[in-house]
């Protein structure tokens, strides 16, 4: 698989697990459901009797089929997604690109960054990945600005290099434009 | 770099008009082919159908001339200081956008742009609604906030226009290459033009 590499994925890389995390997590709910209906169609049938055996082993294989057939194809787009998924924080910017059939990337200033935040639904938790935030004030950002799937020592030094990043553009902003010693407050 | 970047040097491709007029013709065809299908049953309502096709095909070559038109009439240009844009059929809107105030820049593709190598540049500043289609941005009935937050999203991954609204710039039908080229001179911009005070809350 050829991953599109970068220096910050080098240095923060995306874990694996996260291939498996999305899998689960986009398969979970038709599985669930389908093998609740298989559960409903087995008791039906089998309360039929002898005839209705060969009946219940179509569906059966029809079910389980399908489902294997769509987590092996949610596992291989994930596969995909995750090696497209592209992120770099260079020096005046950060960009972030990812979608492997619909590309999608976007390109934040660090003086535009309102916050950055880690969190962790519960198969994070389970997981033990975090994703990283961060938004600007556009309600865009909030959805596509975000890198998810790091393990916990990536996502802290993410942090790390994201707030410093911020800190020092702005006080570089600060000492060109303000004055010294105009501001009666500090 | 102080000459100025117009649509004349990475033009909204011709292309890109095929899109509206595809997706239109998408769902013609798959009305026609409802209405082929509902031949065979016993009701027979083939007048009601043949109006309900007509209107449809007029309103596909209506919304193919405002897409033209909109095309035809929308401008951008990189200047020194503002990215100004120009656009409007029949009330005419201009904007300019100081570089510093520029919030996020998107390059995307959907999949017809992906067929046919074409890209879609969004430019967004933190505004809001000025320049906007629609007025209310926020909507608070008997206390309860109705926002335009959802009809945003849908923005974003469905529909998309031409122009500016709110706090977007959408110019699409770009060609890849113009987009990330337009992309970097635009970043280019930001960083030449740092505003003083920083929106940031860090």
């Amino acid at each position: 698989m050829q991953i599109a590499q970068s220096k910050t994925r080098e240095q923060f890389p995306l874990s694996y697990k996260k291939i498996i995390k999305k899998t689960i997590e986009s398969t979970i709910f038709t599985t669930i459901l389908l093998l609740i209906i298989w559960g409903n169609l087995a008791l039906m049938l089998s309360s039929i009797g002898q005839k209705a055996v060969g009946w219940l082993r179509t569906t059966t294989f029809g079910i389980l089929g399908f489902l294997f057939i769509k987590i092996l194809l949610t596992y291989f787009y994930q596969r995909w997604y995750f090696a497209v998924y592209f992120y770099d924080l260079t020096d005046d910017f950060i960009q972030i690109k990812k979608g492997p059939i619909t590309p999608q990337e976007i390109t934040i200033p660090y003086e535009r960054i309102q916050d950055v935040y880690v969190d962790q639904d519960i198969l994070d938790r389970i997981f033990g990945l975090y994703d990283v935030h961060l938004s600007t004030a556009t309600v865009s950002s909030g959805i596509e600005a975000h890198i998810d799937g790091v393990e916990k020592q990536a996502a802290e030094g993410l942090r790390r290099i994201l707030l410093e990043k911020v800190k020092q553009k702005i006080s570089k902003n600060a000492i060109q434009n303000t004055p010294v010693n105009n501001n009666p407050i500090s | 770099m102080d000459e100025i970047i117009t649509e004349k040097n990475y033009p909204i491709q011709g292309l890109w008009l095929l899109k509206s007029i595809l997706r239109s013709l998408l769902y013609l065809i798959i009305l026609m082919l409802y209405f082929w299908l509902s031949r065979f049953s016993e009701r027979k309502d083939s007048e009601i159908s043949l109006y309900i096709s007509l209107i449809f095909i007029f309103a596909t070559i209506f919304q193919s001339v405002i897409t033209i038109l909109c095309r035809a009439t929308f401008h951008y240009s990189i200047e020194g200081q503002f990215l100004t844009l120009r656009q409007g059929i029949l009330s005419k809107q201009e904007r300019h956008i100081p570089y510093g105030v520029i919030q996020n820049i998107f390059v995307k593709q959907d999949l017809f742009d992906r067929i046919f190598g074409l890209a879609s540049l969004i430019v967004e500043n933190a505004s809001q609604g000025a320049g906007a289609f629609t007025t209310p941005q926020e909507q608070k009935v008997f206390g309860l906030r109705i926002g335009n937050q959802q009809q945003q999203q849908i923005e974003i991954i469905g529909f998309e226009i031409i122009g500016f609204s709110g706090n977007k710039v959408i110019i699409p039908g770009l060609k890849k290459q113009n987009a990330e080229t337009l992309k970097e001179i635009i970043l280019q911009k930001i960083k030449e033009n740092p505003i003083e005070d920083s929106q940031s809350g860090l």
